[in-house]
């Protein structure tokens, strides 16, 4: 199996380039790679709980992007009627109740990107 | 975990890193970027020990790597592989962090001055792809940290001396001399510790 950077397992995007062109760049027989042999060596010291950390700082981000997309646009609401500004038209009823009018919910919203199922 | 959950994360084994990136942008799901994670940690944290030669170093390394990754997984342009872009992080980031640790610590060979130009020929890779690894780690422990860097991107990681110089900020003709400058000062001090042996085990 081919570990270079660029062609992980299940990665399909092109490697930089053949290990190949490194090791005999001269023609000459490949050799050993130590170094590689050491990062794999290294790589197996990987601690598991680093994952879980990881994991929790992505969960908090993505709590912390979702409070600020629901509250933000309602505080700055609130900010600007105080200073004696107009609704802002993204949070006028009329236009939520239109928007959603005019959607059909039979089709799903067309997407470039992949499905993973 | 549910069905689905499940039928998710091994479907999302199969998807490459650019839809993995597109997938958790869209979503906001954590599961792809567990995936990303699970494909790299390895080998960032391996490049963290190479470069901090702390254990515990290299694990808080390996955390704030990915929490930047994770940040500025928008900014991710295809110019490059997403390989590349994680470990360029990861070598700007253990660099910058020996530099605020150490304040007058030499990041690369060239900085010391005390290679004379007649030693400057060309150094076969053998020098460091053929020493044993437990006297390459000892070796590769007393070289500057720039040096260490420019080694792992070229013979572990692949990279061409134009994508070496972009990492490091640096044009590829320093980065040529850089090599041969970090295969010379890996030579030196084999020889500082080992005597004449031979590099190669076999």
């Amino acid at each position: 199996m081919n570990f270079s950077p660029g062609h992980m397992p299940g990665d399909n995007t092109k490697p930089i380039h053949s290990p190949a062109s490194n090791l005999g760049a001269k023609n000459e027989p490949a050799m050993n790679n130590s170094l590689k042999k050491l990062q794999d060596e290294r790589e197996a010291m990987l601690p598991p709980e680093l994952e879980d950390r990881i994991s929790q700082h992505v969960g908090t981000l993505s709590l912390f992007s979702n409070v600020i997309e629901v509250f933000v646009p309602n505080a700055l609401q609130v900010v600007v009627q105080m200073v004696g500004g107009e609704e802002l038209p993204c949070l006028k009823k009329a236009n939520r109740r239109q928007a959603r009018a005019n959607m059909d919910w039979r089709t799903p919203p067309s997407s470039t990107l992949p499905s993973p199922a | 975990m549910t069905a689905v959950a499940t039928r998710k994360t091994s479907s999302s084994a199969a998807l490459s890193d650019s839809q993995l990136i597109a997938l958790y942008l869209r979503d906001q799901d954590a599961r792809y970027f567990s995936q990303l994670y699970r494909r790299y940690a390895g080998k960032v944290f391996a490049k963290c020990i190479s470069m901090l030669a702390d254990h515990g170093m290299a694990k808080d390394a390996t955390q704030d790597v990915f929490i930047k990754v994770l940040l500025n997984l928008s900014k991710f342009t295809e110019h490059s592989a997403f390989s590349t872009w994680v470990y360029s992080i990861t070598y700007n980031y253990c660099i910058d962090l020996i530099r605020k640790k150490k304040k007058n610590i030499l990041i690369f060979s060239e900085d010391v001055g005390r290679i004379s130009k007649e030693t400057e020929i060309d150094i076969p890779d053998s020098v460091i792809l053929e020493m044993e690894t437990n006297r390459l780690d000892k070796v590769m422990d007393k070289l500057p940290v720039g040096d260490k860097a420019i080694l792992n991107m070229k013979y572990i990681d692949d990279m061409s001396i134009k994508e070496i110089g972009d990492v490091l900020d640096k044009t590829e003709s320093a980065i040529k001399m850089q090599i041969m400058r970090a295969k010379i000062r890996a030579q030196s001090i084999y020889e500082d510790m080992y005597g004449k042996e031979p590099i190669s085990m076999e």
